[in-house]
This record gives structure tokens, C-alpha cells and sequence, in this order.
């Protein structure tokens, strides 16, 4: 557990640190986020999933967006839900899209009448733009003030320094060395 | 922009998970069928093949096993093949439509190779219903409880009839005291009351006079008008003592009638007690009705509540299908994770339906028949109420035949659960009957045929039973032969070989009560009785002369005080009145004799006088006086 998490956090800084457009992390950044928020097994995730494979997102982003958002999701729940209430039924205006979009063939699947589903996937629609727009003003803004900062921080020496640092790094040059020879 | 290295990988990984998912298919519903059917049940349930053909719209199941709750090696029941014939275009709808259904090769109790038995799930919070019937069923238990079943043991023939007359409190010993007070009270108030009333001799006296005042009568009409005026005058004494013993007697008569009243009150109270001592020692301590609830009530009971609590759990699952709403347009149905928002609109269908089964079982031992309607998901959306059909006929099964009809109609704001129920030839030694240790009868042999009316609507539920035994003889093996009753009830019972019970509950405003009315009971208490009057014939007899004993001084000073009464005051009011009566008559009649004469005497006079002024007139008409 502690390896994954070193494992995740190197890889984070790694590609921060890397000349990977800002974008793309984004881009993962906020599929990560409407995953993440709305419940895991629904039909609309899969549509999202060939997304995230198709274009150019940001995997390693995207996953470590989508276990954040998660966690934040079992919080969010209560308020989608009322959230959600509110979309498909007190905003009577919305009544016949939401009739048409949950009805006839396949829609049904999508369950868009759940309302924790309607209510965290239309807040994560919402959010989603701000994120990625953000999210890249941030890369940029990482890269161009606190990059270098951070290579030379007493926490990333440090880091560096523990034990298990150090048997990290012998087990990523042995997968490594696995890999040229396959 | 586009990854079009992984575009293939994705898409043949998609392909590869769609596939899997329709190949897998038959699996993934499998278990959903078998886990779905054990969770009801609680017991295992095995498909040994599941066949979903989409492009035949068809499911087939070979051999479904529903391990039996008792016996671990053994089926509950085990049907060959089931066949549901679906509609493949609603499913891309989210919709299950079942056209057909059916069923062969049904068959009960068959072996297992491996144990049906499931560990226990936890058992999960009960709903509000399940405390309201909790609550009921607690209250109803506790009446039962109340029931006196330890008065069978106790039961005894007594003994001593004094004891049995000393701890009653006598109705009639304070009615003959209360009886001999009044009438005490009243001699004393008349005796004080005649000081005013003159002596008969008086009333003699001036009935003397009269007569002396008839007597000696002067010639001339004056001098017979004075003595008619004082005869008159003594008349108007008598009569005025007359209405004042009138007044006086009627008052006597009224109290006396009173005293008498109480007395006949006394002679009903003595009765009454003497039916209470009776009752204190007879079977009357023990009321039939209430034995009758403890032989058939307490097994009953128990069933009920396993059928009320099935009930509920029918009701809780199909009301939870749909939560009504305040908003018409809308159905909430909760789920794991939030609420599913259904729109109402005009021709929506709910998401399953089996619009109609139909399938029967021919063997040799058992014939079945039965008739599934309108099972669907939505209700209220579909319209239509639930509807099952059963029938079948037995050969050497505990029951002869049955016809169930069952309705579930929770298309409107107030659930319907309607059963009606006709069973035949039901063994009769299955019944349970008997007070556990105290009297422990079963039935050995006999039918008994049942109609089974369970109306469920909102929160009102009444359920009859009326069941006709016949021929039934009674096993007493077990029952001890302690006490006095027990022995009776034994005798009487090997007699009673006919009856019928109505048994009934109604659950309304969240109380549960259940009643038990029964020929069996006047069967019960006339043989009860008879034997009992034998035993007590004796006893009773007894009893009566100890009551008699008891009562009887307050009664003798009742009689005696009324005696003294009738004696004292009512002879002496009535011989006034008698004599005060004769007394005016005759005085009224001496004055009729005294007019009479003062006409003759006035007629007399005038003659006289015509004769003596007018000689010459002969043949003079005699004059006569008004």
C-alpha cells in the first residue's frame, strides 16, 4: 500500500515535472471528476472511459483525479440526490427533456432519473470547465514557479532519503531492466 | 488530438466485454434467479441449466430446486422446466415483458444430493408495520395469557356448602332486612298516623243517633224537615270521617303494596343467589366460550401471526414498488443509491410484466391448476390488480382439494390484499388442538372442510375461518387425569363428533383481537353440565337448606314485621273504613226514609186543609209532592 502510494505520488510529481501538455493533465483532472462524482457502474462512465482512451487524457491524472473525486462523492451524495430531486422534479420546465432522455430504447440504461446520478453528473458537467480551466493554469503556473522549488525541497530530499525510497527505486530499475529484455 | 493507436485496442476490448456479457448472460441471470428465489425462501436454490435465447425471445430453465426450510436433503419443491417466452423490444427499454410462462414436471419433497440449508442472514430492522403488528400480536398473546387455564386443574367438587355461602355477598339477606325495616318503619309512622282516627264505635255512635233521629217522627212536615236536617247534620260528620279513612286507607293500601314489593324483590334476590352459589361451584365458574378459545385458540394464534407477519412482508414489498407522492406526475421508487424518478404519462408500461401464466400438473396423487394475472412492477402505472387462481385435488395428502384466489391490487392510494380460500377434506388430525400440559387432547381421525376469507384493505384486515369437522374421535393419551374437569371434559369430548368454529380476527386502529364462536361450546357446556348437575345434585341440595339458614331469620323478621303491619294497621283501616261506610249508608238511607215521609205528611196536610175550606168539591185528585 505504501509502495503504491509512494509509486503514485512519484509518478504525479514526475509528470507534473515532465514537459506533458498542460492540457492533457487537465483533461484528466476533470474526467477524473465526473467519474469520480457520479456512481462508478453506470452506462454514461463507459462513454466517458472511451473518451479518456481515445483522446489524449492523462491517465495517471485521470486515475488519481477519479479516487479524489470518489472520496469526495461519498460526502457529495446527500446533496446530489437533493440536488438531483430538484432537477427532475421541482424544475417543472426540464419535465419533458428529462421524459425524452429516460425513455425509449437504450436510454432507460443510462438511468438519468436516478437522482443522485442526474444531480452529480449535471454538477460535474457544471464544474468540469472551471476544473480543466484551472487545472491548466495551475500546471502552467507549477511548472513556471515551484518546479524547480520543489526538486530542490528539503521534503522531496528527504523523501528521497527514507528506506523505502530506496527500495522503491531498486524495484522500479528491476522492472525496468524486466522491460528491455521482454 | 485523437490516440488512434488505442482506438482498435479499445474498441476490440469493448467488443470483447459486450460479448462476454451476452455469452455470460445466461450465468449472471442465473444466480440473479437463484439468489433471488433464496432470499425469499431462506433456503438454497439450484438451476442446474439456463437457456436465454435473444433471437427466440425465449429463457428456458432445466430443473430448479428450492431446498426444503426443515429437512436439509430434501426439496421443497423441484420443477422440471420452466419456459418464459419474452418481447425482445421492450428490453432495449428497460422492459421485461413476459408473454408466456409455464411450468412442468412440478414435484414436492424430492431428494437432495447436497444440504438446502443457508446460514442465517441477520435479521433486519422491522418497519413501523411490522412494530404496529408486533404490538398487536403482544396484546392478543396477552390475552390469551389471561385465559384461565389453571381453573380446569383446580376445578374441584366442594365440600362444605357453608363455605361457599360465606364468601358470597348475599343479595337477598339485605333485601328481606331492608324489607323488614320498611315495613317496621311504617307500622311505627301508622301507629302514630292513628292516634288521629277516631274509634268504630264513634262511627256506631252517630249511626245510632241517625237511627235514634229516624225514630218518633212529629206529624207536621216542619217538625220531619228539622229532624232531617239534624239527621243530615250527623250524616255530614260520618261522611267526612269516611273520606278521611279513605284517604288514609289508600295510602296504607300503597305502602303496604310497597313493603309487599320488596318482599317479592327479596324472594328474586334469594333466587338469583341461589343460581350465583350454584354458578361459584357449577361449570358456570368457567365459561365455554372462553374454554373453547383455549383448545383451538392458542395453535391458532400462532399460525395467524406467521400468516400476518408473510402478509406484511407481501405488503411491504409490493407497496415499496411505488411510493406515492404528493405530486401525481411523478412515482418515487428508492434505491440503494438515491430515488428513481418514474414520470407518469399516458401509455407508459412499467418495466416488468407477465400478463398471464397459466399451467397445471396432472399425476396420479395430485392435480394442480393454476392461474397467474397481471404480475407487474409498477401497479399503479399498469392499472390492473394482481390476480392468482388455485386449484387442486389430493390423493392421500392431508387435504382432499383446494380452490385459493388471491388479489393484490395496489393500483390505488389504499392497498387490497383479498384471499378467499376453500379447502376440502382436510385431515383433521393435522389440526391443532389441546392446552398444552393441562389438556394435551389431539384429534385422531376425522375431516374437516375450511373457507378462508382474509380482506386486507388499507390498514383494516378481517379474517374468517369457519371450519366444519365431522366425524372426528379424539385422542386423550396424553391428557392427565388430575382435578375434577379434565376427567369430565374427556367424557364429553369422546361424544362431540360434529361441529364448526368461526374463527375471527380483525386488526383495526392498530389493535388485534380474535374471537372464536362455535357450536362446539353449547355441545361442550350441555355435557359439561349434565355431569356436573349429577355430581352436584346432592350438593346443591345442601347448598339450598345453608342459604335457606342464612337468609332465612332476616326473612322471617321481614314476614313477621309485614304480618305485624297487615294486623295492626291495614285490619284496622279496612274494619274503619267498613264501619265508617256502613255508617253512612245508613245514615244516607234514614235520610231517604225521612224525605219519603215529610212528603207524605206535607200531602197528607194539604188534603186536610182542601177538605176543610172547600166541602162542596168531592173526588178530589190526591196530591202528590215533588
Amino acid at each position: 500500500m505504501s509502495l503504491f502510494i509512494l509509486r503514485t505520488f512519484n509518478s504525479l510529481i514526475k509528470l507534473l515535472n515532465s514537459e506533458t501538455a498542460p492540457s492533457q493533465i487537465a483533461a484528466g483532472v476533470a474526467f477524473g471528476l465526473l467519474v469520480g462524482l457520479t456512481p462508478f457502474l453506470s452506462l454514461h462512465n463507459l462513454l466517458l472511459f472511451m473518451i479518456v482512451c481515445l483522446f489524449r487524457v492523462n491517465f495517471s491524472m485521470f486515475f488519481v483525479s477519479l479516487g479524489v473525486f470518489k472520496l469526495l462523492a461519498f460526502i457529495g451524495d446527500p446533496l446530489f440526490d437533493v440536488f438531483g430531486y430538484w432537477l427532475l422534479v421541482d424544475l417543472k420546465a426540464l419535465r419533458p427533456f428529462w421524459i425524452s432522455i429516460t425513455s425509449g430504447a437504450l436510454w432507460p440504461f443510462f438511468r438519468f432519473n436516478n437522482t443522485v446520478l442526474i444531480g452529480s453528473l449535471v454538477i460535474g458537467l457544471i464544474l468540469w470547465i472551471p476544473v480543466f480551466g484551472g487545472s491548466i493554469w495551475a500546471v502552467k503556473t507549477y511548472r513556471a514557479r515551484w518546479r524547480e522549488q520543489m526538486r530542490n525541497s528539503k521534503f522531496v530530499k528527504a523523501m528521497k532519503a527514507t528506506p523505502l525510497y530506496g527500495f522503491y527505486e531498486k524495484y522500479q530499475s528491476f522492472r525496468e531492466k524486466m522491460d528491455i529484455l521482454s | 488530438m485523437i490516440r488512434w493507436k488505442v482506438f482498435v485496442p479499445v474498441f476490440l476490448i469493448l467488443a470483447l466485454i459486450v460479448w462476454f456479457a451476452v455469452y455470460r448472460l445466461d450465468f449472471f441471470v442465473k444466480g440473479m434467479i437463484e439468489d433471488g428465489i433464496s432470499s425469499i425462501t431462506g433456503t438454497k436454490t439450484d438451476i442446474t441449466r439456463l437457456r436465454i435465447s435473444l433471437f427466440d425471445s425465449k429463457l428456458s430453465v432445466q430443473k430448479l430446486e428450492i431446498a426444503s426450510a426443515t429437512e436439509p436433503f430434501k426439496n421443497a419443491a423441484e420443477f422440471g422446466g420452466i419456459i418464459v417466452d419474452f418481447q425482445f423490444l421492450p428490453l432495449l427499454e428497460k422492459r421485461f415483458v413476459v408473454d408466456e410462462f409455464s411450468i412442468t414436471g412440478i414435484a414436492w419433497g424430492t431428494p437432495r444430493t447436497s444440504s438446502g440449508i443457508l446460514p442465517k442472514k441477520p435479521v433486519s430492522e422491522p418497519s413501523w408495520f411490522s412494530g404496529v403488528v408486533d404490538e398487536a400480536m403482544d396484546s392478543m398473546k396477552a390475552e390469551f395469557k389471561e385465559l384461565p387455564v389453571n381453573k380446569l386443574l383446580d376445578f374441584e367438587v366442594p365440600d362444605n356448602p357453608k363455605e361457599v355461602v360465606e364468601r358470597m355477598d348475599l343479595q337477598s339477606l339485605a333485601a328481606y332486612k331492608q324489607a323488614a325495616f320498611q315495613a317496621q318503619d311504617l307500622r311505627s309512622r301508622w301507629t302514630a298516623r292513628y292516634k288521629d282516627v277516631k274509634d268504630i264505635s264513634n262511627y256506631k255512635k252517630l249511626a245510632a243517633d241517625a237511627r235514634a233521629l229516624g225514630q218518633n217522627l212529629p206529624q207536621d212536615p216542619e217538625g220531619i224537615l228539622k229532624r232531617i236536617e239534624s239527621v243530615q247534620s250527623v250524616l255530614k260528620q260520618i261522611d267526612d270521617e269516611k273520606k278521611k279513612i279513605e284517604t288514609i286507607s289508600d295510602d296504607v293500601s300503597n305502602d303496604f303494596a310497597s313493603v309487599q314489593k320488596l318482599t317479592e324483590s327479596a324472594q328474586a334476590a334469594f333466587e338469583a343467589d341461589y343460581q350465583d352459589a350454584k354458578g361459584l361451584v357449577g361449570f358456570n365458574a368457567l365459561d365455554t366460550s372462553t374454554l373453547t378459545k383455549m383448545i383451538f385458540g392458542q395453535q391458532w394464534v400462532d399460525r395467524a401471526e406467521a400468516v400476518i407477519r408473510f402478509q406484511n412482508s407481501i405488503r411491504e414489498k409490493l407497496a415499496a414498488l411505488s411510493v406515492s407522492s404528493k405530486d401525481e406526475s411523478i412515482q418515487i421508487q428508492p434505491r440503494a443509491k438515491g430515488r428513481d424518478i418514474v414520470f407518469v404519462r399516458p401509455q407508459q408500461k412499467p418495466s416488468f410484466v407477465l400478463a398471464k401464466s397459466d399451467f397445471s400438473v396432472n399425476a396420479a396423487a395430485q392435480n394442480y391448476e393454476m392461474k397467474l394475472r397481471d404480475i407487474n412492477s409498477a401497479p399503479k402505472i399498469y392499472g390492473k390488480p394482481t390476480t392468482v387462481d388455485i386449484r387442486g385435488e389430493f390423493k392421500d395428502s392431508m387435504i382432499g382439494s383446494a380452490k385459493i384466489a388471491g388479489l393484490w391490487d395496489y393500483t390505488k392510494e389504499i392497498p387490497k390484499d383479498v384471499y378467499n380460500a376453500e379447502v376440502k377434506k382436510i385431515r383433521a388430525s393435522d389440526w391443532p388442538v389441546g392446552i398444552p400440559k393441562v389438556f394435551p387432547v389431539k384429534i385422531s381421525s376425522g375431516t374437516a372442510n375450511a373457507k378462508v376469507d382474509f380482506d386486507f384493505v388499507g390498514p383494516l384486515l378481517t379474517w374468517t375461518n369457519q371450519v366444519s369437522f365431522s366425524n372426528v374421535t379424539w385422542n386423550f393419551s396424553e391428557v392427565p387425569k388430575a382435578g375434577v374437569l379434565v376427567p369430565i371434559l374427556t367424557s364429553v369430548f369422546a361424544d362431540i363428533k360434529n361441529f364448526t368454529m368461526n374463527f375471527k380476527i380483525v386488526y383495526k386502529e392498530k389493535k388485534l383481537s380474535f374471537d372464536i364462536v362455535s357450536d362446539f361450546d353449547d355441545a361442550l357446556k350441555k355435557g359439561v353440565s349434565k355431569y356436573l348437575d349429577q355430581k352436584f345434585q346432592d350438593f346443591q341440595a345442601r347448598l339450598k337448606r345453608e342459604l335457606d339458614q342464612k337468609v332465612g331469620q332476616a326473612k322471617d323478621q321481614a314476614m313477621a314485621e309485614i304480618g305485624k303491619f297487615q294486623l295492626e294497621i291495614k285490619s284496622k283501616t279496612d274494619a274503619a273504613l267498613a264501619g265508617v261506610t256502613q255508617s253512612s249508608k245508613e245514615g244516607n238511607q234514614i235520610v231517604a226514609q225521612l224525605q219519603q215521609k215529610v212528603k207524605d205528611a206535607a200531602a197528607k196536610k194539604a188534603s186536610d186543609e182542601l177538605k176543610k175550606n172547600l166541602p162542596g168539591l168531592k173526588n178530589l185528585p190526591k196530591l202528590k209532592f215533588p
